[in-house]
């Protein structure tokens, strides 16, 4: 019982970490695409931690709800993670400055410059 | 042989899913995969898994079906349990991997933060596999993918942090990922063409 | 034990706070989006540490729910502002 009691406390303190730095990268980071970056990754395996530090604590019947929790979060942060960063995108709110390289930008060049 | 009938379909229709309109029972064979995850869905949700829950979730799940038709998919996966599981066991140590870098570089980093834009061509040809790679992609460190281009197979990957080469890891990593999903759900004709363009690239 | 809710909780209402602070300042509606996306799932984490603590599990359900239309909210909403910037 006591084993259980100190997985359940470091997958809480893990998981609380996890959302936190996310939370930092939020407020650090330069641009819409790299704070999605610190939202997407770090909140689901904060979340994901912090369900399973709780899971241990419940009975079976409580538990299994919150495997789908989890479930829903890891299915749908990469899908957010693509649309916001594709509106992102696509609005001019992903800085030039921050890039190294650019594939997207050249191949839309090129294809502006066909149709011209 | 049955394989290679539905591959040479498959290839030939790029991915366009067919819709068998003759055979009303064969849609609701196809169905029934939907059906068991609703089910489980509401059961998990109950928590009870009693036979009276079974049978409402059965009825909503029937009745969910009826009335929000999808259209029914046909897809070319083989299922490999044991591939799948090594799958799943990368996509969790990636997530933790990421989140670590992703934090260290929000922390040490924050504002001069760089990034890179980069074009992958994937070796497979399929409109499963291909989501299934830009989410795995997608959930993996510091990447995520802006855009897909479906006809060409290319992904545009929206990487963080600074490398001296970001393309060329950027391209390795989401190869790897390629060559991980394809092996879990892939058809052996794609895991022959994965492995090729793998030892490929090594050469 | 009772220690280590404290500092959980703490640490959630922490990074809600930073949360908060990007969406009031926002800068475009693509942040305040993300942001607000963020502070839903630390709600619904906060739900669930809340459940190990009193070792009750009836508020699942809600959990799982609030997950679900965080994401259904942010889709909706990123591909409307894609939708408005690109008539301009």
């Amino acid at each position: 019982m006591n084993w259980l009691n100190l997985f359940s406390a470091v997958c809480l303190l893990g998981g609380a970490a996890s959302c936190l730095f996310g939370a930092i990268g939020l407020l650090t980071f330069p641009d819409v695409a790299a704070r999605l970056q610190a939202a997407t990754k770090p909140q689901t395996l904060g979340l994901i931690l912090v369900l399973i530090g709780s899971a241990v604590r419940l009975d079976f019947r409580d538990a299994s709800g919150l495997i789908l929790v989890g479930l829903f979060q890891a299915l749908t942060a990469p899908v957010l993670a693509q649309l916001v960063g594709r509106a992102a995108y696509r609005t001019g709110s992903v800085r030039e400055e921050t890039l190294d390289t650019d594939d997207l930008a050249k191949r839309i060049e090129r294809e502006r410059d066909r149709t011209l | 042989m049955a394989d290679q009938a539905r591959e040479r379909r498959s290839t030939r229709r790029r991915g366009e899913h067919v819709v068998s309109r003759k055979h009303p029972f064969g849609r609701l064979v196809r169905r029934i995969p939907l059906l068991v995850w609703l089910v489980l869905v509401w059961l998990l949700l109950w928590g009870t898994y009693d036979p009276g829950t079974v049978f409402f979730g059965v009825l909503v799940g029937v009745l969910v079906i009826a009335s929000f038709p999808a259209p029914p998919i046909a897809t070319d996966i083989r299922l490999r349990p044991l591939r799948l599981v090594q799958l799943m066991i990368s996509l969790a140590w990636d997530l933790v991997v990421s989140t670590a870098r992703v934090s260290w570089h929000a922390v040490v980093q924050g504002p001069r933060a760089r990034a890179a834009i980069v074009s992958v061509t994937l070796v497979t040809d399929s409109d499963h596999l291909m989501a299934m790679v830009a989410n795995a992609v997608s959930l993996a460190p510091g990447n995520f993918v802006l855009q897909l281009d479906r006809g060409n197979r290319i992904c545009y990957v929206y990487a963080l942090g600074c490398h001296a080469d970001p393309s060329a890891r950027v391209r390795g990593e989401v190869l790897a990922w390629e060559r991980r999903v394809v092996r879990a759900v892939g058809t052996a004709e794609q895991v022959r063409m994965v492995e090729r363009g793998y030892r490929g690239e090594v050469d | 034990m009772g220690v280590v809710f404290s500092v959980t909780f703490g640490m959630l209402c922490v990074a809600g706070l930073l949360s908060l602070v990007r969406l009031l300042r926002g800068r475009g509606t693509l942040d305040r989006i993300v942001a607000l996306d963020v502070f839903i799932t630390l709600i619904v984490a906060a739900t669930c540490v809340g459940m190990g603590l009193n070792r009750d599990g009836s508020n699942i359900a809600l959990a799982a729910a609030f997950a679900l239309l965080a994401f259904i909210g942010s889709v909706s909403a990123a591909r409307l502002v894609e939708r408005g910037e690109s008539h301009r």
